[in-house]
């Protein structure tokens, strides 16, 4: 009966909106929405949660803008930070955006311990000396203002919440589709399998013009060749994943057009580093000089990506612009095989990447084929996500030799990266090739701690962990991806934003019509 | 023995069955080299996440513990969690079972509104070009892949023709600005109730390819089954007189043969609903239809336990059930069968 | 007798068009390493600049998404598919066969334990248990091809089991065993012989069922792994490509449904040579 009247509900509201004649866009997306709490959410929803919530600052092009905060600033070795909030920002539920909401929100975030939770993991104490002041007290130097910037456990919801219940009862409520946020909109309609819609929020601080679009409609599709149909007739406005080889075909139609930037999200390939034969330093080198890296950008991603010449991503602070990219070299690579001092024929590498992913598919193709050109035989296992990460947890001994994978920054810095991939860890987790380096992790632990303070200081510092994982070779850089998406000519005012994977910011989107 | 003894047997039998098949099921699917922490928490982990996921979904009890577990919830209805949609597997089977049938339902109705005839009128103009033409695209019907002939009705529908869509149960507009409640579950029912026929109309086109494709092993069997019973039966004396009389060919074939011929045919049907019932898995995946299919599919591909296991379930049950009907209706037909 | 059977059989024009096909097929299984025109690619050496084109001169069935000769790799897919169909059939009937000649022959307890453990098999929905087991097993044309076997035997068990009962109520096999020759000799011996003909029907069927099994779990992923060339393999790559390059994903198929008509046309004859009403009515 509930849900029947608030079925009415939608279809009155609806009925109603369209009779103003309200517009709507589209944003078709190939991956359903599973929770929806803006504490612990790690995964796909952040598309529909960076539009219904804000964060204190946002990141775009390098730069942290204000947001819901105004400024900040910090003590002189960056273990006290201090914002000041916006006056006269409304949560959807009415309620005016206070100090007491960021604390709540922040604390609970890490209370929660959810995967986005550890970037607050500096913080000490959360301090609210004022309606419109929040003080973060942290236990060692940290970059808070980036790391409120980030797209996912940094988001500030209402403490009216807490009214709901426990803990679980407040975690059951978002999951079903219901927001607490100050963002430009609210959810209206949420089908985690099929359509999320949500609708403007009148009062909403920074204001609408007629441009802006009153609907903004998230539809799940999960094919790559269907999206791309509809997007040219017009039926989404925009999409994004598309297939390498019908965006070439696309740059030509008049009726879409392809904005694009370069992400931060990077494909590498790691070495199990402690299993022969890539235990052996010199054969690594050798299979990294064999690997077909431009043919890779040029007929896999078709151009629609880059190289790195490192781990960080370009674009990110820190990168290693001072080494050359990795290219094939089928000479060197044989010539470092015989200085390995072992035989191709006696090995058989097992190489494992993401059965759904067409890039993946298409560059393991190409190293098999390359690696045959030096006698070694190599085994493709195209896997799902979970097999192959548990195959890679369990013992390093019997674990696959070579992994492909993504990397994403969560919050952007290259700490991200370098923590998460090769610091020294107990239990294994994202260190897929079990390099254990404690210079490399002296090295990266200064760098992030003075990153806030000395950045200078801190780049030098990620350039020297750079150069000693280029020499020891544990990982390659595969390439680096565009953020590229295809927009109906109906819409303007988009670009991507690499700091946000996937998330389309609905409220900057203008009617071309 | 009588029929309601024999009855009462397989149903005894069938349930006996089923919990073999759960019970199989539930071991193969622990038995994987998978982490199905993993899967709840998303791409993204941490440890503590995993941790607390693997306490949350018992993982660290022993395999007899947590069959033990999962039996008690059986017995209440409870499928468990699905890992990967971290929603109640009885619901995600709920919505997906009614996308299933109503395709299914399309489907056989096709099958059985097509093949009886074909079969029939091939039956009476045998060894003329109808019978082999009709032969040869039964033949081609059963042997069809499945999920390659709906790649090509997608083809030559959507892309060449562009008068079907590509996939779906319905278009993501028509949904939004002609919505109707769902009551059933059975899209063309419930459009039908709200008096809302422009989804009416579009429900049927997003059937159609999808129907048609799951058809051609049904229409392939029955087509053939039909054919050859009323051949059978064409022969008997009782035609030749009711010939001889000068009774009108169509009442005929239609009244007196067909009459004979179908009870073996309708064992066919049976079976056939049975067969199809699988088939739509692979329909379901080309058509990214909202069905048990595609559920089942990719709770196998990313070895969601609990999902796996109800669908298995779920499915077992119906193939049995569907299996016990035929076994009864072939023994009420032939009571040589009972012992 | 059977001569003029097979005569007969053969003024067919299904009969004879279906066992060219299958002739040709495997044929083209035995000889494809020497007369593929693109070897190399046909194993999986990719060649990006010749992506996606489609049939020319050069490429008679075009180029998939890594530039590989599409006939070239058709070719090839018919080893597997055969290989894979043969030994399926095969191994089925190894198990199968003598559970069923057991079953019928020594009746009772140890039927009744047998037939219910095959009912057990039975009742699951096929592809499904095939899924699950491949997955269970891991990927690769070997745990493949266990999985469809696991599947199949029950069907051969209970196909002669019910054969071979009526065939123990025949004259010849109650005298043999008043004549005291043994279990294994009768079942073998006296029973198999008359149950071969229905089991080599089914078996040429089966070849046709196990050949889209196959095709079907490769599809999803489990079987043969790239970059091989197997037809169920090649669909699913194509799948992604095929509104825009159609032929990625349509010729694989169609050599599928080929072979598989021609064993089904193939054992409808068989049955209506076997089948002694029809087998009247043919020679009257």
């Amino acid at each position: 009966m509930r849900r029947f009247l608030a079925f009415c509900l939608v279809v009155m509201t609806l009925a109603v909106a369209l009779g103003q004649k309200q517009t709507m866009v589209v944003y078709a997306y190939g991956s359903e929405m599973i929770t929806l709490d803006p504490s612990t959410e790690f995964s796909n929803s952040i598309i529909v949660l960076n539009n219904v919530y804000e964060t204190l600052t946002r990141y775009v092009d390098g730069k942290l803008l204000p947001l819901l905060a105004t400024e900040w600033s910090s003590n002189e070795n960056g273990t006290v930070w201090t914002f000041k909030l916006r006056k006269g920002v409304k949560f959807h539920d009415g309620t005016e955006l206070t100090s007491q909401a960021v604390k709540f929100s922040v604390e609970r975030t890490i209370r929660l311990a959810g995967g986005p939770a550890y970037i607050w993991d500096s913080v000490a104490e959360i301090e609210t000396p004022d309606p419109y002041t929040v003080v973060f007290k942290l236990k060692y130097p940290a970059n808070i203002p980036l790391v409120a910037s980030a797209g996912y456990g940094a988001f500030i919801f209402s403490p009216k919440v807490a009214e709901l219940g426990d803990d679980e009862a407040i975690a059951n409520w978002f999951n079903a589709g219901n927001d607490a946020g100050t963002g430009p909109y609210t959810i209206s309609k949420y089908d985690p399998k099929t359509q999320v819609v949500l609708r403007k929020f009148d009062a909403y601080w920074q204001g609408w013009t007629d441009k802006k679009f009153d609907i903004a409609v998230i539809q799940i599709v999960p094919d790559p060749s269907l999206r791309m149909q509809m997007v040219t007739a017009g039926k989404i406005h925009i999409t994004r994943n598309l297939i390498y080889d019908d965006l070439k075909k696309l740059e030509n139609n008049p009726n879409v057009y392809i904005a694009q930037k370069p992400s931060f999200q990077v494909l590498y390939l790691f070495f199990n580093t402690k299993k022969p034969p890539l235990s052996n330093p010199k054969f690594r080198a050798a299979i990294a000089y064999a690997i077909p890296y431009e043919e890779i950008i040029n007929h896999v991603l078709l151009g629609y990506g880059l190289q790195p010449a490192g781990i960080i991503p370009k674009g990110m602070f820190g990168y290693a612009s001072h080494l050359p990219a990795l290219s094939q070299d089928l000479d060197k690579a044989r010539e470092l095989l015989e200085e390995s001092g072992i035989d191709p024929k006696s090995v058989k590498l097992v190489l494992t990447y993401l059965q759904s992913d067409e890039g993946e598919k298409k560059a393991s193709e190409l190293i098999w084929s390359s690696l045959k050109k030096l006698g070694i035989e190599v085994e493709l296992r195209p896997m799902n996500w979970e097999q192959q990460w548990a195959w890679a947890r369990s013992d390093p001994a019997k674990a696959q030799d070579m992994f492909i994978m993504y990397w994403w920054p969560t919050v952007m810095t290259p700490y991200d990266f370098l923590f998460s991939m090769f610091h020294t860890e107990q239990e294994i987790l994202f260190n897929l090739s079990y390099y254990y380096n404690e210079e490399v992790d002296k090295l990266m632990d200064e760098a992030v701690a003075l990153e806030g303070t000395d950045p200078k200081r801190a780049e030098q510092l990620y350039r020297m962990v750079e150069t000693i994982l280029r020499r020891d070779l544990p990982a390659v850089p595969l390439y680096q991806i565009n953020d590229v998406y295809v927009v109906h000519k109906s819409v303007k005012g988009f670009t991507p934003n690499p700091a946000y994977p996937n998330v389309v910011f609905f409220y900057d989107l203008e009617n071309a019509l | 023995m009588n029929l309601a003894r024999y009855i009462v047997s397989r149903l005894v039998w069938s349930i006996f069955v089923v919990l073999g098949v759960i019970f199989v099921v539930f071991i193969v699917s622990n038995v994987v080299p998978s982490d199905p922490a993993a899967l709840w928490v998303g791409p993204k982990a941490t440890h503590s996440a995993i941790q607390m996921a693997r306490e949350k979904l018992k993982l660290d009890k022993p395999l007899l513990v947590r069959f033990g577990y999962f039996l008690r919830d059986l017995l209440r209805f409870d499928f468990g969690i699905s890992i990967r949609t971290h929603n109640p597997v009885i619901q995600d089977i709920k919505t997906a079972l009614t996308a299933t049938f109503e395709l299914l339902l399309v489907a056989e109705f096709l099958a059985v509104a097509l093949g009886i005839p074909f079969g029939v009128f091939a039956a009476v103009k045998r060894n003329k070009w109808f019978d082999n033409l009709s032969r040869l695209f039964a033949v081609v019907g059963v042997s069809l892949p499945s999920f390659w002939y709906g790649m090509i009705l997608q083809l030559l529908f959507f892309k060449w023709l562009g008068v079907l869509p590509l996939s779906d149960r319905i278009d993501t507009f028509v949904s939004l600005l002609h919505p109707f409640h769902e009551r059933t579950g059975f899209y063309l029912i419930d459009t039908l109730l709200a008096g809302n026929y422009t989804a009416f109309l579009d429900v049927i086109k997003h059937l159609m390819l999808p129907a048609i494709t799951l058809a051609a092993y049904p229409i392939g069997l029955i087509t053939r089954q039909v054919r050859s019973m009323m051949v059978e039966v064409m022969q008997e004396n009782y035609i030749r007189t009711a010939f001889a009389y000068a009774i009108p060919e169509r009442k005929i074939y239609f009244r007196y043969a067909l009459k004979n011929a179908i009870a073996p045919a309708m064992v066919t049907v049976a079976l056939s609903f049975a067969y199809t019932l699988v088939g739509a898995f692979l329909v379901e995946l080309i058509f990214n239809w909202p069905g048990l299919g595609r559920y089942a599919a990719n709770a196998i591909l990313s070895m969601d336990y609990p999902a796996i296991v109800g669908v298995t379930i779920v499915t077992s049950v119906c193939y049995v059930f569907i299996n016990f009907l035929v076994d009864v209706i072939q023994a009420k037909i032939d009571p040589r069968i009972r012992f | 007798m059977s001569l003029k059977l097979l005569k007969l059989a053969f003024k067919n024009a299904f009969a004879r068009f279906s066992l060219l096909i299958v002739l040709i097929f495997v044929a083209m299984a035995l000889t494809a390493p020497w007369i593929v025109p693109y070897k190399e690619q046909a194993l999986g050496e990719p060649n990006m600049a010749e992506r996606l084109q489609p049939p020319s001169l050069r490429h008679p069935f075009g180029t998939d998404h890594m530039g590989r000769d599409i006939l070239s790799r058709v070719m090839y897919g018919s080893r597997t598919s055969l290989v894979t169909a043969v030994l399926v059939v095969f191994l089925s009937a190894l198990i199968g066969v003598p559970i069923g000649l057991i079953s019928a022959y020594f009746g009772g307890f140890v039927d009744n334990i047998l037939m219910r453990f095959t009912d057990i098999f039975l009742s699951f929905p096929p592809l499904l248990l095939a899924l699950l087991i491949a997955s269970t097993l891991g990927k690769g044309l070997f745990n493949a091809i266990l999985a469809l076997v696991v599947t199949w035997w029950p069907w051969y068990a209970r196909l002669v089991r019910s054969q071979a009962l009526s065939i123990k109520t025949f004259a010849y096999v109650e005298a043999a065993k008043a004549a005291g020759v043994s279990s294994a000799k009768i079942m073998f011996r006296h029973i198999l012989p008359g149950c071969i003909a229905p089991l080599a029907v089914q078996c040429t069927m089966d070849m046709g069922s196990a050949i889209l099994e196959a095709a079907a779990l490769s599809f999803l992923g489990l079987g043969v792994q790239p970059p091989k060339a197997d037809w169920g393999l090649m669909i699913s790559e194509g799948k992604a490509y095929f509104l825009n390059y159609w032929w990625v994903p349509t010729f694989p198929g169609l050599f599928v449904l080929l072979l598989v008509v021609s064993f089904n046309l193939l054992g409808d004859v068989l049955r209506e040579m076997i089948d002694p009403r029809l087998r009247r009515r043919m020679l009257v």
